[in-house]
């Protein structure tokens, strides 16, 4: 029988939305700027003594402003094509003084399209055939950035979802990331919306209930971390050390845990109290996604292991498009992940970037968690990162206000 | 919508007549507390039955608060026979009565001819006609549903063909939005039923849909409920609109019912209890036990298979059947070789290490009840709350085992100050409980272990019920944290009966506690067809005056009909 030892008697927040106030700017060219900010709760640590962020700003309802999203600079942009380097390079943004490029523009979504079907094609038809290093400098190059670009334009799109009368900007924001997404119809958003934001609802209780119960079967104690941005969104998992010898469970499946038996670790012996293991995503499709690991430093070994996997069959190998041969592997790969993710894997790479900006955000505005734990999360959250293009939070609230600036600066004028 | 309310004012005007068409909305788990607390979004809902129709406020599922079990009350108007989602032959478990799974009833119709769901068929040998069996074949419209008759395959067909037969522009839209087959398939049978309702030989259509209790199970989230809601009353519309459109305008009723309420509280997700690894457990005897699917089948290849009814867990041969489907309660029969020991204790002893709800505690196990030699039901909470529930000449009667009336007896009757003592009638059982925690609960326990000598009843007879503590469930198949059913908590029994047109009285709130026997009675009564020998009565307040609207309840918006002006 197990005595009660994981008591964490929190209401289900799941509902809650982030801090967000719009402000409406009359430009002078007859133009209305509408700003999303997001107020960091007292509490929270700060960044340059702001206590808000700019999100997002559209104008006259038509053009949309990610600031969440920064374009690359030149050197980043080389980073960015550094094949197998899987590290964040660190390096600053390339949004300077000059007003930032529109996202999005909610009256012609469809514009980009073609644009980006012709790198497609130029990627497929010219460049894959002049051979490896192409292959790997050019793929490399586009697959970091695309990443970079989709992930932090759908970070605003998270932050304004549950917003009353964003749901057309928070489809097109999701759409975006697409090849075609932009034809899709003004029609469809609302059904796009719902059926995104149900997903949503379901994803996070179904992971909560899922992590819930294999902490409970494992002998672990399970704990909601109902952070101020996002509360619901994330939980973690962590033993008492009385429990090590106490609660050992006949046998330790982490099939949806993904870390290693603490009851076998020595290097918990030492400690007291509560230890923290894990801090998981919840929004991830089907499983909760393991995103810190308080028992590993430094990028995730799984993480580099399918990208290098990735980078090697297409970039090196070249098994990429329909050609005779590439079947074969295309059939195997396809059967590998749908076996994988069958079983829990989190095979979705965009997914889990997605859940890790998610996760860094929310910590950057939180104002719940003990600040000695949110800090620690913090700083291990830093130290996964394997873009070469990606920037810290610091960078990332910097960047925002910078773009922010230069484009009222420049509507201004 | 105006012109729509006017005619449907009008119909509600009319002298009470025999009605001369049935359209009756079935509508899974859609619980009574949900459309009033949400009544405000769904103009149409409000509109037809709240203010121009009839609303049974206090309706319940009888018996069990899971879609089998009470969809055959609804459907045949007869007592319980069917008592789960799922049952097991116990001299047989390898035969299993899978009433859920509509793979195995298309397949087997391909392959055999077999033209109705396996609950009709169980129906059909115990001789229980259904609803729609009064009215003749070219005089009905069934859509797809667990008691069907006939299969659909031309629903099916069309539905696939609707669904890519759109133009380029549309096909973009659904390929990134993401094509939805199961929408399809409503949407054709939405065609099928207006299509049906310009026929005046049809005298029955029905239209079931299980979308809310689908989205409830998965999330708690009161937005997005609502959003299905919408849909459910924007379909509404349309039927009442076609219905305004059709020759039997004025004789047609429109009914929408539901078969079990859901315990979905925002805030709150429900918690799932394994109970077939607790009964494979030496605390839980060691068991080898069957059941109807995988456990965790959406995380196993095999999990895959539309077709799986019978799941063997531990080793050995079988020593336990359990039927988990429902959640809030599970069905265990206890095989030759099955360990003895105190399973009410076991059961009711179960600890959990985790706690992190408010308002949820660490028991999974709320009671354990079964039935006892000499016919009566025992009620087991702890071994010092056991209580007995007593049957005699439709009177019942509930009492303490274990020590004097006070707090802390299963159903928790005394709490609630509506337990009665001695011997009483079912109606009067029912008066003094349906509002408490449990509902009626004691009526529906009376009902699940009431007497029964069919064959059918003998040999899926179970040995004990086992329900869920509030906010958690059993499901081992995947998981349910939006909500859950199957016990007598009134958020799980609490379900909806509507009505409007053929001389309904408007904005009619019937107060009076009825069950899932009144319905067929009800719509017989309705069409002028009473049939003595249903067991239920019919919604009698039905025949009074129209009134106008009650809004006392808040449901109706306060304004008196269009047509009253």
């Amino acid at each position: 029988m197990f005595r009660w030892g994981c008591l964490w008697v929190l209401a289900v927040s799941a509902f809650a939305q982030p801090r967000l106030r719009t402000e409406t700017h009359n430009l002078p060219s007859g133009a209305e700027l509408v700003t999303v900010f997001e107020e960091f709760p007292e509490g929270a640590d700060l960044i340059d003594g702001r206590r808000e962020m700019p999100i997002l700003a559209v104008r006259d309802n038509r053009e949309v402003w990610v600031f969440t999203y920064e374009p690359p600079s030149l050197a980043q942009r080389a980073a960015a094509g550094i094949p197998f380097f899987y590290r964040r390079s660190g390096l600053p943004g390339g949004g300077g003084s000059k007003p930032p490029k529109p996202v999005l523009d909610l009256s012609r979504p469809a514009r980009g399209i073609w644009k980006n079907v012709g790198y497609e094609l130029l990627q497929a038809r010219l460049l894959d055939p002049l051979g490896i290093v192409s292959r790997l400098t050019t793929r490399s190059y586009g697959s970091n950035l695309g990443s970079e670009r989709n992930v932090h334009i759908r970070e605003a799109g998270t932050l304004i979802e549950d917003s009353a009368g964003m749901e057309d900007v928070f489809a097109r924001l999701e759409l975006s990331g697409r090849l075609f997404g932009g034809l899709v119809s003004d029609a469809t958003l609302p059904r796009y919306y719902e059926k995104a934001d149900t997903a949503r609802a379901e994803n996070r209780a179904h992971n909560w209930e899922l992590l819930r119960q294999a902490a409970e079967e494992n002998g672990l104690c399970f704990r909601p971390l109902e952070l101020s941005d996002m509360p619901g969104a994330f939980a973690m998992i962590s033993v008492s050390a009385d429990d090590l010898d106490e609660e050992r469970p006949k046998r330790f499946d982490k099939q949806f845990l993904h870390i290693s038996n603490p009851f076998n670790d020595p290097r918990l012996r030492t400690k007291s109290g509560e230890i923290p293991l894990a801090v998981y995503a919840l929004d991830y499709p089907r499983v909760p996604l393991r995103l810190v690991d308080f028992r590993s430093d430094g990028p995730q070994l799984n993480e580099m292991g399918l990208r290098f996997a990735n980078d090697l069959t297409t970039d090196v190998l070249g098994f990429t498009g329909l050609a005779f041969g590439n079947l074969d592997y295309l059939a195997l790969k396809q059967s590998w992940l749908f076996v994988h993710t069958r079983h829990g894997g989190t095979t979705d790479r965009g997914a889990r970037e997605r859940a890790f900006v998610q996760l860094r955000h929310a910590l950057g505005t939180d104002a719940t968690l003990d600040p000695l734990l949110r800090r620690q999360l913090m700083a291990r959250l830093e130290k996964l990162d394997i873009d070469p293009a990606a920037r810290t939070w610091q960078q990332e609230v910097r960047g925002a206000w910078r773009q922010y600036d230069a484009l009222v600066g420049a509507n201004d004028k | 919508m105006r012109t729509a309310a006017l005619l449907l004012a009008a119909a509600s005007l009319m002298p009470a007549q025999a009605a001369k068409r049935l359209v009756i909305v079935k509508v899974d788990g859609l619980p009574q507390d949900v459309v009033e607390r949400d009544i405000g979004e769904l103009p149409w809902i409000r509109s037809i039955f709240v203010e121009h129709g009839a609303v049974v406020r206090n309706f319940y599922v009888r018996g069990i608060s899971l879609s089998a079990p009470s969809w055959q009350m609804l459907d045949t108007g007869q007592h319980m026979v069917i008592r789960g989602n799922a049952e097991f032959d116990r001299n047989n478990p390898a035969h299993v009565y899978d009433y859920l799974n509509f793979f195995p009833f298309y397949v087997g119709y391909a392959r055999s001819k077999r033209t109705a769901m396996p609950g009709v068929d169980v129906l059909d040998e115990c001789g229980i006609p259904l609803l729609i069996d009064r009215f003749a074949p070219d005089g009905r419209y069934q859509s797809m549903q667990l008691y069907q008759r006939g299969v659909h395959w031309q629903t099916l067909g069309d539905s696939v063909k609707a669904r890519f037969e759109k133009s380029a522009h549309q096909l973009i839209d659904e390929s990134q939005t993401g094509f939805d087959l199961g929408a399809g398939i409503y949407e054709q049978e939405e065609k099928e039923l207006i299509a049906a309702l310009a026929n005046p030989k049809i005298a029955y259509l029905d239209y079931y849909t299980g979308d809310f209790d689908h989205t409830a199970h998965l999330t708690n989230d009161p937005a997005v409920q609502l959003r299905v809601l919408r849909h459910l009353d924007a379909l509404l519309g349309r039927i009442w609109t076609a219905i305004e459109a059709s020759p039997l305008a004025g004789e047609t009723v429109l009914a929408m019912v539901s078969d079990h309420g859901m315990n979905s509280t925002p805030g709150t997700y429900s918690q799932g209890y394994d109970l077939v690894k607790f009964l494979n457990s030496p605390e839980g005897g060691g068991n080898a036990v069957i059941t109807d699917r995988h456990p965790m089948d959406e995380y196993k290849l095999k999990g895959l298979n539309p077709f799986v009814s019978y799941v063997k867990t531990g080793s050995g041969p079988p020593t336990a059947t359990i039927d988990p489907d429902g959640n809030e309660r599970a069905a265990i029969q206890f095989l030759p070789g099955a360990k003895k020991m105190d399973y009410f204790g076991a059961l009711t002893a179960i600890r959990v290490r985790n706690v992190v709800q408010q308002g949820v505690g660490a028991s999974p196990v709320d009671f354990v009840a079964a039935k006892r030699a000499d016919g009566s039901v025992l009620l087991y909470g702890d071994a010092m709350h056991q209580a007995v529930l007593e049957m005699k000449d439709g009177m019942l009667r509930y009492s303490p085992l274990t020590g004097q009336p006070e707090p802390g007896y299963p159903l928790h009757l005394y709490e609630d100050g509506v337990w009665l003592d001695g011997w009483h009638s079912e109606e009067e059982w029912f008066e003094a409980i349906h509002k408490a925690k449990y509902s009626n609960g004691l009526i529906g326990l009376s009902e699940y272990f009431r007497p029964c000598s069919l064959q059918h009843c003998r040999e899926t007879d179970v040995d004990m019920l086992v329900f869920a503590s509030d906010h958690w469930n059993f499901n081992v198949r995947g998981f349910n944290p939006g909500g859950n059913h199957g016990s007598f908590l009134r958020v799980s029994t609490h379900s909806v009966f509507m009505m409007a047109g053929a001389g309904i009285p408007a904005g009619l709130e019937i107060e009076r506690p009825y069950d899932s026997l009144s319905f067929v009675p009800t719509m017989l009564h309705l069409l002028g067809r009473d049939e003595r020998d249903l067991p239920g009565r019919a919604i009698t307040e039905l025949d009074g005056q129209p009134v106008l609207s009650g809004a006392g309840s808040g449901l109706g918006n306060g304004k008196r009909p269009a047509a009253r002006l």
